[in-house]
């Protein structure tokens, strides 16, 4: 090889540097969960799934598509929804009984009021946080919205596995969210990410609580109330 | 003053003396316990407070508890601590978003657990999980950028409730209004709780700092405060609250006493405070965790405590000192007189003896000092009556000296009598009869005194004894009761001083137209009985025997032979040639068998023979080989010499009738 192509080369690569630099690269990994059993023994926990893993560090435009949380046979599904910043959720009523939806959380509070069968509600979450959804009819009714500040998120499946894309090179902190009632599991790590590469993590949690009771909108204990259902109306 | 009145006196000093310092000893162990007991009700005392402290903070910790658990407090405390940050997703409102979100919940809600109190604002804060101020009653406005510097913060969160004593000033230092400046109350202390406060999940969501007043809490004043009467002083137990720097809550005006660390905890110390006499004793203060958070003092007034406990005692001591007093006044006087009397009775006794009356005893109780006196007091009264006897004896008949030499040895004038030998003389004035005859009674008797002075002078002078006088005659003796060596020669030199008296005093006698004053003496030495003999009535110290016969027949016989003297050859064998003698005769006196060989005292030794001594020996030895006529030849030879004449007459009378074959010499005289 002559010295010129040499020279070439290296040119090319002061050149690219800065290039391959901007080129995002990737994390993937797995979200280990243990619980602690009646012995207090922690041991792994099967099922992994709707871990929400994300980096932050940096931030990105929300996506202009609108994130959609159900409600169907009194539960909200997705039970967890990760959505950027600026982000509209859009919370749909698919039962047949009336429902409602708020928070109480200090990153966004709202309240939906009532919404028939069929009715949505879109509320936007501009600020990140752990979002706590409940409705104040149905008590058993629990979702987590995480409100992150960039795309680089993902929910794991039941093996704990996850992947972040396009996400720029550097060192970012990593976040494993176990949504959990009122407060969550969360569990924290530092990944570097380069060019064009797949960087791996493993984050641990441990579920050291079961569910726990919340409060309703008022912040009173809910009493048995009427399911408001479309028959009864 | 009288030894009973000293000795009452003394008895009641004594007693007095030991019934105050009995008192006193007394007081001071009265005084002592008392200060013990109420040390010991100082502790217990402390106890109470420690257990009123510990109770009051279980108190407010129970309600600082059971408010957390408010649902108000829960709806409250929900946003004020954000997951987001710890998710990394929370930025710098969010979380004081959740405080302002809280602090609406609080301003809108209508209970108490938010320090809010019918009374007024309690001091009341709020922190959350990371120590950020959310809320605080004196300043609801006030807001902290991060979490708040307190330890008292971190502690609670850390370990559960906990609590802490704030003086003024370190509530002024706080990083927050805890209290608001126009509610500080100096010369208190805060009591401050923290409560941590928990989730639903038990997990933290903060603490809650409450506080209260110490003077509220602990130091009330009794709803009644006794008033202390005139003599029930204020018995109550004052405290003193320190915290840890320094600041006291007091109930007494205890200025800086209590600064620094004089004070020991488990020990009561003596404390002043305005002129009131305080015991103190201090202890620690605990908070609701068991750690300490400052210091009690509890105080009593110690004069108050004691003076009725003094007073209870005086009230029994003095009727008992009284009768305590009064006992030994009694004493006293019982003792003063008992020891006391044996004096008297010895000054009475004592005045007997001066005015001569020997039989006094006094008697001897006991063997102490008094009853030794009285003893040597009767044995002084012994010797004095032993002396008076002895020298009842004695004093006529001995020279003083003997007299004295008797009295220091009472044991030789051997009583009862004893057999000794003994130099017995008898002297007799001739011619008293007569002269009495012719002299007034007063005359005679002063001549008679005259003659008995110098002859005592001259008996006095040879240690003779005197036994008696019989009339104008004059009856000693020697070698009794003391004994005298040369007993013989002191009479013969005794005979020869006394003729000399006569001889001074006869030309007096004389030129008054008297009949010549004349003397005759017989002396005889040989064993005899002395001692005193008669009834117990009268006694005499006199001498008895042969011997004495003898002496007196030699008296007598004098007469016959016209001397002035006539001595017995033992005498003058005895007497070792102190005198001049001359031998008479052989002479057996009446009643004796034995001759005697009988003596002229011629002068003391040396002195020249007279011519006619030696013709009236050669006419006696003439006399006695029978050659009466060349005897008489002889005797008259010395027509001077009385002795010679009679002897003369005597060889005149043999020669008209000579004696019988077997004549042995030896006159015999019939006549006493």
């Amino acid at each position: 090889m002559g010295s010129r192509a040499l020279k070439s080369l290296l040119l090319a690569l002061l050149v690219a540097a800065p290039l391959a630099s901007a080129e995002p690269g990737s994390v993937q990994g797995e979200v280990r969960v243990s619980v602690i059993g009646a012995d207090g023994e922690p041991r792994p926990k099967a099922d992994r799934s709707g871990i929400v893993v994300y980096l932050t560090g940096y931030t990105e435009e929300p996506p202009a598509e609108v994130a959609v949380m159900s409600q169907a046979n009194k539960a909200f599904t997705p039970g967890v929804l990760p959505v950027v910043a600026g982000q509209k959720v859009e919370f749909l009523n698919k039962d047949v009984v009336l429902h409602n939806v708020f928070s109480r959380s200090v990153a966004r509070k709202f309240d939906a009021g009532k919404n028939r069968p069929g009715e949505k509600y879109v509320e936007t979450f501009k600020k990140t946080g752990i979002i706590d959804v409940y409705c104040d009819i149905h008590e058993q009714m629990v979702a987590t919205l995480v409100v992150v500040p960039n795309r680089a998120f993902a929910v794991t499946d039941r093996d704990g596995r996850f992947v972040l894309r396009g996400v720029p090179p550097g060192r970012y902190p990593l976040f494993a969210v176990h949504r959990r009632d009122e407060k969550s599991d969360i569990a924290r790590a530092e990944v570097v990410v380069e060019a064009g590469r797949a960087s791996t993590a493993t984050l641990t949690l441990v579920e050291t609580r079961t569910d726990d009771t919340h409060l309703d909108k008022r912040g009173k204990k809910y009493t048995p109330r009427p399911d408001y259902s479309d028959k009864n109306r | 003053m009288t030894l009973t009145q000293k000795l009452i006196l003394a008895f009641m000093a004594l007693a007095g003396a030991a019934l105050v310092t009995a008192l006193l000893l007394t007081n001071l162990a009265v005084e002592a316990a008392a200060k013990e007991k109420i040390a010991s009700d100082l502790e217990r005392t402390l106890e109470a407070f420690e257990q009123l402290a510990r109770a009051s903070q279980e108190r407010i910790r129970d309600v600082a508890e059971a408010r957390t658990l408010d649902r108000s407090f829960k709806e409250m405390s929900l946003s004020v601590n954000s997951v987001d940050a710890e998710a990394g997703l929370g930025d710098a409102s969010s979380e004081t978003d959740g405080i302002i979100s809280a602090r609406e919940v609080i301003d809108s809600a209508d209970t108490e657990a938010f320090g809010w109190s019918r009374e007024g604002p309690l001091p009341w804060a709020f922190f959350n999980a990371s120590g950020r101020l959310v809320y605080t009653r004196a300043a609801p406005e006030q807001l902290s950028e991060g979490p708040v510097d307190v330890p008292l913060l971190s502690t609670s969160l850390q370990r559960g409730p906990t609590s802490a004593l704030w003086s003024p000033a370190q509530l002024r230092a706080l990083p927050f209004v805890f209290v608001p400046p126009e509610a500080l109350r100096e010369g208190d202390l805060l009591l401050v709780h923290a409560q941590p406060a928990y989730g639903s999940r038990r997990d933290q969501v903060g603490v809650v700092l409450s506080g209260q007043w110490v003077r509220d809490v602990l130091l009330e004043e009794p709803l009644a405060p006794r008033a202390p009467g005139p003599h029930m002083g204020d018995t109550r137990a004052r405290f003193v609250v320190r915290t840890e720097d320094g600041a006291l809550a007091a109930q007494l005006p205890v200025g800086s006493l209590f600064d620094g660390d004089g004070m020991r905890s488990g020990q009561a110390h003596d404390v002043y405070i305005e002129g009131t006499h305080y015991l103190a004793r201090g202890g620690e203060l605990s908070g609701v965790d068991g750690t300490r958070i400052g210091q009690v003092f509890v105080l009593r007034d110690f004069d108050a405590e004691i003076n009725p406990i003094l007073q209870r005692f005086q009230r029994w001591l003095i009727p008992t000192a009284v009768g305590v007093a009064l006992l030994a006044l009694a004493a006293a006087v019982f003792m003063a007189r008992s020891m006391a009397s044996p004096l008297v009775q010895l000054e009475a006794a004592a005045g007997r003896v001066r005015l001569g009356d020997l039989t006094v005893e006094v008697p001897v109780r006991g063997s102490d000092e008094v009853g030794r006196v009285a003893q040597s007091f009767n044995e002084m009264v012994i010797g004095l009556r032993q002396r008076d006897q002895i020298k009842g004896l004695f004093k006529r008949y001995l020279a003083p000296q003997v007299v004295d030499e008797l009295l220091k040895h009472p044991e030789k004038a051997a009583p009862g009598g004893e057999r000794k030998m003994l130099t017995v003389l008898f002297s007799d004035l001739v011619g008293f009869t007569a002269m009495s005859e012719q002299m007034s009674p007063e005359d005679l008797v002063a001549v008679l005194n005259t003659y008995f002075e110098q002859a005592t002078g001259v008996l006095t002078k040879h240690g003779a004894t005197l036994d008696k006088f019989i009339g104008d005659a004059i009856m000693c003796f020697w070698n009794a009761p003391l004994p005298q060596e040369d007993h013989a020669a002191r009479a013969c030199l005794t005979a020869l001083e006394l003729v000399a008296v006569v001889e001074r005093l006869a030309p007096g006698f004389t030129a008054r137209g008297l009949p010549p004053l004349d003397c005759r003496i017989g002396i005889n030495t040989g064993q005899g009985v002395a001692g005193n003999i008669g009834s117990s009535a009268g006694q005499d110290y006199t001498v008895i025997g042969d011997t004495v016969n003898l002496a007196s027949r030699l008296e007598g016989a004098a007469k016959v032979y016209g001397t002035r003297t006539l001595v017995a050859e033992e005498t003058l064998a005895a007497a070792r040639g102190v005198v001049l003698a001359r031998e008479l005769d052989l002479l057996r006196v009446k009643g004796k068998q034995r001759p005697v060989r009988v003596f002229e005292l011629v002068g003391p030794a040396g002195t020249p023979p007279p011519p006619h001594l030696a013709r009236f020996a050669e006419g006696l030895a003439l006399y006695r080989a029978r050659r009466f006529a060349e005897a008489r030849a002889a005797f008259l030879a010395s027509p001077e010499d009385v002795p010679s004449a009679r002897f003369a007459a005597r060889c005149e009378a043999l020669l008209t009738a000579p004696p019988p074959e077997d004549w042995d010499g030896v006159f015999i005289l019939d006549s006493k």
